[in-house]
């Protein structure tokens, strides 16, 4: 198999930034098929920014990025989700006024109606919270219900690459607990997964390979053990 | 009674006026986060544009070989893509190049672009000028416009009924497109992606939504609409002047302030509650009339103070 097909993502050297400040300064990095890479640092570290770079949200003043082979610098966002690229955001929340049903269903917006009602049922097993609160706002869900809607969300696409922006954000300990064990249920089914993470150690036992990134640098990368090895992970202090 | 019951139909008329253009504003701030200060301008436009249209018509002879109505749905029609072109004009020149300036620029060149609209209308249905001579007499130096030159909006709807039975039709054709709307926002995709767009614009790209197709489409749509409210407008007024714009830009913004900006059933209840006022304070005040416009505005007032979410705001403040 060669290296294009083995890798779902391939960044490299990307540069963004905002306004005149650099942000990403030559980021390069591949997330494997099938696979949980996960990418650590601090706030502030460029995050958020890599990941909406790979979304084209934020534009890219250098680098190439291809998804499962295929440049895809020049798409715009909705090509790149509609080619199979979803994010699940803590941060960003959910369409509020919409019920928990409509909120999957934006979700879905490139899978026509009868596909998706197969995989809404899929959701809801994986999901039985949501499955309460189908016709509930998104707006009044708590923190934790949110979370599983905005992965859920990512989901019912069925993505080639799934993006989790800081999944535990704002999450009590239990909740935390839960979220990783939907991240563990998607690994089994092979799916690719790029996870940005602060809790070092959570996201450590979930994913096979990561990447440290500080002030908009990679400073390492590896796999998972030899990560968790790393001055990194040992010392807090990022 | 009978007063009351009079007052209630012109006010419920008057309503229907306003909240077709205050959900004009509603979903262009919905998709865009701006407040686009044209709409009354752009519905007078359309009732203008069917206004001439319906003068070129007639010396073509269309009338003759048409049937009446298929005339004037045509009309309706053209004033529907002159209307859809100035919404999509206004997008392209007044507010996408300020995607990413201070929020006041695209205020601030929305009111210019209702000032060319204005002034594009008051070229082609040129004010009456009058000239006065100077004290010395000889060449005036001095022009002074009198009146504004109320163009007399042609009568197409219901030509042979009673009063009645046409404030009926303008009843019916706002309810009809309330339906309408109603129907799109939630029932398709294109109108969830709206719906979506105005809840959180940051998740609407992350879902892929190609959110600048859906803006696009948002204007047009919103033209329209104000295309057919422009058409109701002039039913009901009869008269029409060329800045006629300005004060229903400002009417159709406040119903939209009152209800909730953002949410189009908030538009139709501040559309009424304005002309409500509006009505009885012309009707059971002695000489209200001079009053009317200054009561509504003052409600405005009072829900910016007390209730600025309006009657149907969005009080469901977000969690994280």
């Amino acid at each position: 198999m060669s290296d294009a097909v083995a890798n779902v993502l391939e960044v490299s050297e990307l540069d963004t930034s905002y306004g005149r400040i650099p942000m990403l300064r030559g980021v390069s990095l591949n997330v494997p098929k099938g696979q949980v890479c996960c990418v650590l640092g601090a706030n502030g570290a460029g995050k958020t920014t890599l990941v909406k770079a790979v979304l084209n949200m934020v534009k890219a003043d250098k680098g190439t990025m291809r998804l499962e082979g295929k440049s895809m610098d020049s798409w715009p966002t909705h090509k790149r989700v509609e080619s199979g690229i979803a994010i699940s955001a803590a941060a960003v929340g959910t369409f509020h006024k919409m019920t928990v049903e409509d909120n999957l269903k934006m979700g879905a917006y490139y899978i026509d109606e009868s596909l998706l009602r197969e995989r809404l049922v899929e959701i809801y097993q994986s999901f039985p919270v949501l499955r309460e609160r189908l016709k509930q706002r998104a707006g009044t869900l708590s923190g934790g219900e949110r979370t599983m809607l905005a992965i859920a969300r990512a989901v019912v696409n069925k993505p080639k690459l799934l993006i989790l922006d800081e999944p535990s954000l704002g999450l009590a300990p239990i909740m935390v607990e839960e979220v990783f064990e939907i991240i563990r249920r998607l690994r089994a089914t092979q799916m690719s997964i790029l996870l940005v993470e602060q809790n070092a150690v959570k996201a450590l036992s979930v994913a096979s390979s990561g990447y440290v990134i500080q002030k908009g640098a990679i400073v390492f990368s590896g796999t998972a053990d030899a990560l968790g090895k790393s001055e990194f992970v040992e010392n807090p202090v990022m | 009674m009978d007063m009351f019951f009079g007052l209630a139909v012109s006010a419920i008329l008057l309503g229907c006026t306003y909240t077709l253009v205050a959900i004009g504003f509603s979903l262009f701030f919905g998709v865009m986060d701006v407040v686009v200060f044209c709409c009354g301008d752009i519905a007078i436009f359309g009732s203008f544009a069917i206004m001439g249209a319906y003068v070129a018509s007639q010396s073509a002879g269309l009338f003759g070989i048409l049937p009446f109505w298929v005339c004037v749905i045509l009309l309706i029609l053209i004033g529907a893509v002159f209307c859809a072109a100035w919404g999509l004009i206004t997008h392209q020149f007044s507010i996408k190049p300020f995607r990413n300036s201070s929020e006041l620029m695209p205020l601030l060149s929305t009111i210019a672009m209702g000032t060319v609209i204005k002034e594009v209308l008051g070229l082609l249905f040129k004010p009456a000028v009058n000239t006065i001579s100077t004290a010395f007499g000889g060449e005036s130096a001095v022009t002074v416009v009198s009146g504004r030159n109320p163009q007399g909006f042609p009568p197409l709807l219901l030509p042979g009924g009673t009063t009645n039975a046409r404030y009926l039709i303008i009843i019916a054709i706002t309810a009809a497109i309330l339906l309408l709307l109603f129907l799109f926002l939630n029932k398709t995709k294109m109108g969830m992606s709206m719906q979506a767009i105005s809840q959180n614009k940051e998740l609407s790209l992350m879902t892929g939504i190609n959110v600048s197709r859906v803006i696009i489409i948002t204007f047009l749509i919103g033209g329209v609409m104000l295309a057919i409210s422009g058409f109701l407008v002039g039913s009901y007024q009869k008269l029409m002047s060329f800045d006629d714009g300005a004060m229903y830009g400002a009417k159709g913004f406040s119903a939209a302030v009152v209800g909730g900006l953002r949410n189009t059933w908030g538009a139709v209840v501040g559309g009424m509650l304005l002309a409500f006022v509006e009505v009885f304070v012309s009707g059971y005040i002695p000489r209200g009339t001079a009053y009317s416009s200054i009561m509504a505005f003052v409600v405005v007032v009072i829900f910016i103070v007390f209730k600025p979410d309006g009657i149907i705001g969005d009080k469901s403040v977000e969690k994280v």
